[in-house]
C-alpha cells in the first residue's frame, strides 16, 4: 500500500495530526510511570509477613487502672483466650506486627556505641506460645521456653534486666552473619549486654510497613506487666469467625474495668496499614483511566473530522475503483501513522519523566517493558477508536464525486 | 462589544451542542483531576496559621549521642529531654511566650452519667501560653492561667467534639471528668479549631485526628505514670534506673513566639547559654546546633507533605495539558467547520480583531463553564480521596478560595486553549468561503 498519499494528506492538515500525537505522546508517558508505580505499590502490598496473616486475630486491652494489668492478671487473660474452643496459641505482647506503631531497637555484635555495622530492627516481646500464635516458621534453633520468660515492670527494664536470648529473623542472621552460622552467636544492644540467638525464624515483617528494614525483626521472652498489652490468638483453620466473637466478651469477663478493643485479624491490621500504598495505587489507575480515554476521544475526533472534510476525495477515489476496504485502510493507516509518531515522542517523555521521577523521589528506575506494552497498547486503542470513522468513510458513495457542491 | 460577543458566543454553543458538550467535558476533567490534587496538595502544603507563622519558632537542641548525630549530615531531634523542656518553660525571658508540651492519651468517663463508658482520650498535656500563642478560639470559658500551671490545677479544656460527645454540646464549664482516680474541672471548650497540617506536633501524622483535649504540663507530670504517652519517643542512651523522664530521650515539644528578628537573635543566645551550661555538667556532648525554625520552615524539616502527593500533582497537570491538547483539536474542527459565517462577517465589515475576540470570548465561556463541571467533578474526587485515604478528613474539601482559582485556571485554560484555533479562524480569506462550491 502506497504510504505517500497519506503523508502528503497529512503534511497540508498538520494541526491536528499534531494535536493528537502530542496526546499520544503525554498519555504514553505518564500511563507507564504511572503503571510502573502502580506495580510496585501492588508487589509491596503483596509481600509475605512470615505470620498466619488470615487465621491470627490481635486485641489491645486498655486497663483503667494500670495496676490492674499485672502478672497475675495478664496469665488469667491468656488461660481465658486459650481456653475458646477453636484456639490454636495466644500470647502477649505491646503492639500488634504491621500496625505502623511499635518499638525500635538496635543491635550489633559488638554494641560500641558507634559501631557501624549496627542494625535498626523492630523489637517484640513475647511469650512462650508467641510463635505458634503468629504462625511463624522456625527454621533453625528453638523458641523460648516458659522459664525463659521473664516480668518487666517497664520497657527500659529489657536495658537493666538481663534478658539472654532472643530469636531473629533470617534477614537479620543474614546481615549480621553471612557466613550463614549466626546461631549461639552472642549479639549486644548495649555494651554489657550481650543476648545468645537460641532461634531463626524464617520471615517476620516489623510495625512499619513502608520502612526499609521492614524484614529486621527480634523477639525477646519478656512480659511487659501494668500497661496496656496486645493479646494475639491464633484461630484453627475454619474457627476463625468463633474466635473473633469470642476474644471481647471473654476478656471482658475476666475484668470489665478496661477497654478492649480493635479486635482484627492480622490480615485487617496490614491492610489499614497499607492503607496508602492501596489509595495511591487506584487514584493512579483511575487517572490513567480517564488519560486513555480522552485520548482515545481526540483520535475518534481527529478521524471523523478528516472524514468530513474529505467526502469528496473519498468519493472520488471510490469512484475510480477503489474499494471499501481500501478506503477503510486508508484511515486506519492514517491513525496508525499519528499514533506512531506520537509513540516515538512518548517514549522519549517516558524516559524523561522516570529520569525526573527518579531524582525527585528516589522511586525506582521504570523498567523499560512497560515503554513497548504501553505502545501496544495505545495502538490497539487508538486503532479501535479510529474504526468507527473509517467505516463510515467506506460508506461515501462514489456519485458524490460528479456532484458540485 | 462585549455584550454582542457573549450573546454570539451562547448562540454559537448552543448550535452544536454536541461538540460543545464534548469541549465543555474535555475542560471539566482536566480541570476536575488537576483541582481534586491541587486543594489535597494546597492543604497539606498550606500554612495551618497564617497571620502569625512566622513569629512562633519551633525549638531544636542537640542532645543527642556524641558519636552520630540524630539524623545526617548534623541534624537534632525534632524533640527535646522532659527535664530540658521544664528547664527552658522555667527559664525562658520573662517576656517570650512560651510553650511546653507532649502528647498523652488518657482514660475519661463522665462520672454519675447513667449511660457514660469510659473513654480513650488523645491530647497535650502543655504549658498555659500555648493558647494564647496559637489564638486557639474557645465557645465557652477560657484556659487556665500560669498560677495554675505551678499548682498542677486539675483542669482540663476539652475540643469541640469532645464535649458534644461527653456533654452532648452543652456549656460544660465548671463540669468534672474522671480520669482514674482524679477528677479534672472542665475550664474551658474550644471552638472549632482545625490547624492543618497539626504544626505543633507532626510526631504521629500532622492530618490525623486534632487533639481531644489539653491539661497543664505539671499536671501530666504528677500522673504520667497512670496516663499514657501519645507520641514518638526516641533514646540514644537507655534511660537509667530513674526512668524516661529523667533521661536523654527526647519526647516533648517546645515553642516561643518571638515578633522579631531582634528577639530571635535574643533566644538563640539564650539557648546558646543554656547549653553550655549544661555541657558542664555532663549533657550535650555534642557541639552546640541549637535551631529555631518558624511554622512553615518547621513543616519543611518535618517533610509532611508526603511525596505520593507530588507526583499526583504533576500528573495532574499532565491530565489537564492531554485535556487542554483535545480541546485545541475540537475548537479548530469546530471553527474551521463554520468558515463560512466568519467569511460572510469579514465581507461584510467585521475586522480580524473583532472576529478574534468573538472568538476568544466564545473560547472563554467555554472555559467558565467547564470550570463549573470541573468543580462538580473535583468535588466528587475529594469524596474519593476522603474515602481512599483515612487519615485525609481535615484535607479532602474545597474552600473559597480553591473555588476561585478553579474558576480562574478553566477560564486560563480555555482561553490558551482557544488562542490557535482563534487566531487561525481569523486569518481566513473571505473570498475564499464566498464562492460556491
Amino acid at each position: 500500500m502506497d504510504i505517500r498519499p497519506i503523508l502528503s494528506a497529512l503534511a497540508r492538515s498538520r494541526t491536528g495530526a499534531v494535536l493528537v500525537a502530542l496526546q499520544i505522546a503525554i498519555t504514553l508517558a505518564v500511563v507507564c510511570n504511572a503503571a510502573f508505580i502502580v506495580q510496585q505499590r501492588l508487589a509491596k502490598m503483596d509481600r509475605p509477613s512470615g505470620y498466619d496473616d488470615g487465621n491470627v486475630v490481635t486485641v489491645q486491652v486498655i486497663p483503667l487502672e494500670q495496676a490492674a494489668n499485672d502478672r497475675s492478671a495478664i496469665a488469667a487473660d491468656l488461660r481465658a483466650l486459650r481456653a475458646i474452643s477453636g484456639v490454636e496459641a495466644a500470647s502477649v505482647t505491646q503492639q500488634e506486627p504491621l500496625s505502623n506503631s511499635g518499638i525500635n531497637w538496635g543491635i550489633s555484635k559488638t554494641g560500641a556505641p558507634n559501631d557501624p555495622d549496627s542494625i535498626n530492627l523492630s523489637a517484640y516481646l513475647f511469650d512462650e506460645q508467641g510463635l505458634d500464635a503468629l504462625g511463624m516458621k522456625l527454621i533453625a534453633g528453638r523458641w523460648f521456653r516458659p522459664e525463659e520468660v521473664q516480668i518487666l515492670d517497664d520497657l527500659d527494664d529489657l536495658v537493666r534486666v538481663h534478658v539472654p536470648s532472643l530469636v531473629v529473623t533470617q534477614a537479620v542472621a543474614d546481615i549480621l552473619f553471612p557466613e550463614g552460622d549466626a546461631l549461639g552467636q552472642t549479639v549486644y544492644d548495649f555494651p554489657d549486654n550481650g543476648m545468645q540467638i537460641i532461634g531463626i525464624v524464617e520471615r517476620a515483617q516489623g510495625y512499619f510497613v513502608s520502612r526499609p528494614n521492614i524484614e529486621n525483626s527480634m523477639f525477646r521472652p519478656a512480659v511487659i506487666q501494668n500497661t496496656r498489652q496486645a493479646y494475639v490468638i491464633r484461630s484453627k483453620p475454619g474457627d476463625l469467625d468463633a474466635v473473633l466473637h469470642e476474644v471481647e466478651p471473654a476478656l471482658l469477663a475476666v475484668n470489665p474495668r478496661r477497654l478492649v478493643r480493635h479486635v482484627r485479624t492480622l490480615a485487617e491490621v496490614r491492610e489499614e496499614s497499607y492503607g496508602n500504598d492501596r489509595a495511591m495505587a487506584i487514584t493512579l489507575l483511575a487517572v490513567m483511566g480517564l488519560l486513555i480515554a480522552v485520548t482515545v476521544l481526540g483520535v475518534f475526533g481527529l478521524m471523523a473530522f478528516n472524514v468530513s472534510r474529505r467526502r469528496k476525495q473519498i468519493g472520488t477515489r471510490r469512484a475510480l475503483g477503489a474499494q471499501r476496504s481500501d478506503i477503510v485502510r486508508y484511515f486506519l493507516v492514517e491513525s496508525w501513522l499519528i499514533t506512531t509518531a506520537g509513540a516515538v515522542a512518548g517514549a522519549v517523555l517516558a524516559v524523561a519523566l522516570s529520569v525526573w521521577l527518579v531524582n525527585t523521589f528516589e522511586l525506582p528506575k521504570l523498567d523499560w517493558h512497560y515503554i513497548p506494552a504501553g505502545i501496544v497498547v495505545l495502538w490497539v486503542v487508538a486503532q479501535l477508536a479510529a474504526y468507527g470513522p473509517a467505516r463510515r468513510a467506506s460508506a461515501i458513495e462514489p456519485a458524490i464525486a460528479t456532484r458540485s457542491v | 462589544m462585549f455584550a454582542y460577543h457573549l450573546n454570539m458566543a451562547l448562540r454559537s454553543l448552543v448550535r452544536t451542542p454536541g461538540l460543545s458538550i464534548l469541549m465543555v467535558l474535555a475542560i471539566g476533567l482536566g480541570i476536575g483531576v488537576c483541582m481534586t490534587m491541587l486543594s489535597v496538595y494546597a492543604l497539606m502544603a498550606g500554612d495551618p496559621i497564617p497571620h502569625k507563622s512566622d513569629r512562633l519558632y519551633a525549638v531544636q537542641l542537640d542532645s543527642w549521642d556524641p558519636n552520630q548525630p540524630f539524623l545526617e549530615p548534623n541534624e537534632p531531634p525534632y524533640q527535646l529531654t522532659w527535664r530540658d523542656a521544664l528547664e527552658l518553660a522555667e527559664r525562658s525571658p520573662a517576656g517570650v511566650p512560651r510553650a511546653a508540651m507532649i502528647g498523652m492519651a488518657m482514660i475519661a468517663e463522665v462520672p454519675d452519667a447513667s449511660n457514660a463508658r469510659p473513654e480513650i482520650v488523645t491530647g497535650h498535656a502543655t504549658t498555659s501560653d500555648l493558647f494564647g500563642m496559637f489564638d486557639v478560639p474557645f465557645q465557652f470559658g477560657g484556659a487556665w492561667d500560669r498560677l495554675t500551671d505551678k499548682e498542677a490545677g486539675q483542669v482540663v479544656v476539652l475540643s469541640r467534639e469532645l464535649n458534644d460527645q461527653l456533654f452532648g454540646g452543652e456549656d460544660s464549664v465548671g463540669r468534672n471528668i474522671k480520669v482514674g482516680d482524679i477528677y479534672l474541672r472542665v475550664i474551658g471548650v474550644m471552638d472549632d479549631w482545625q490547624p492543618t497540617p497539626r504544626f505543633y506536633d507532626v510526631n504521629v501524622g500532622a492530618f490525623d485526628r486534632l487533639d481531644e483535649a489539653f491539661v497543664p504540663l505539671s499536671l501530666f507530670d504528677r500522673h504520667r505514670d497512670e496516663w499514657g504517652l501519645n507520641g514518638n519517643v526516641s533514646c540514644w542512651d537507655p534511660p537509667t534506673e530513674a526512668g524516661l523522664f529523667a533521661s536523654e530521650c527526647v519526647l516533648t515539644q517546645f515553642w516561643v513566639e518571638l515578633p522579631d528578628a531582634a528577639a530571635v537573635r535574643d533566644y538563640h543566645a539564650f539557648l546558646d547559654a543554656y547549653v553550655k551550661q549544661q555541657k558542664e555538667l555532663g549533657r550535650f556532648q555534642r557541639p552546640l546546633n541549637n535551631r529555631l525554625s518558624n511554622v512553615n520552615e518547621w513543616l519543611d524539616i518535618n517533610e509532611v507533605v508526603e511525596d505520593d502527593n507530588t507526583v499526583l500533582l504533576g500528573l495532574s497537570f499532565m491530565f489537564l495539558a492531554v485535556c487542554l491538547l483535545n480541546t485545541v483539536g475540537l475548537l479548530l474542527a469546530k471553527f474551521l467547520g463554520r468558515a463560512g459565517d466568519i467569511g460572510v462577517r469579514r465581507a461584510l465589515g467585521a475586522s480580524r480583531v473583532a472576529v478574534f475576540q468573538q472568538h476568544l470570548t466564545e473560547v472563554g465561556v467555554l472555559g467558565a463553564i467547564g470550570g463549573l463541571v470541573g468543580l462538580a467533578l473535583a468535588w466528587a474526587g475529594l469524596a474519593g480521596v476522603h474515602a481512599l485515604y483515612d487519615d485525609y478528613e481535615r484535607v479532602a474539601h474545597l474552600n473559597l478560595e480553591l473555588v476561585a482559582i478553579a474558576i480562574g485556571l478553566a477560564v486560563f485554560a480555555g482561553i490558551a486553549a482557544g488562542l490557535y484555533p482563534a487566531w487561525r479562524i481569523c486569518r481566513i480569506a473571505p473570498a475564499t468561503y464566498l464562492k460556491t462550491q
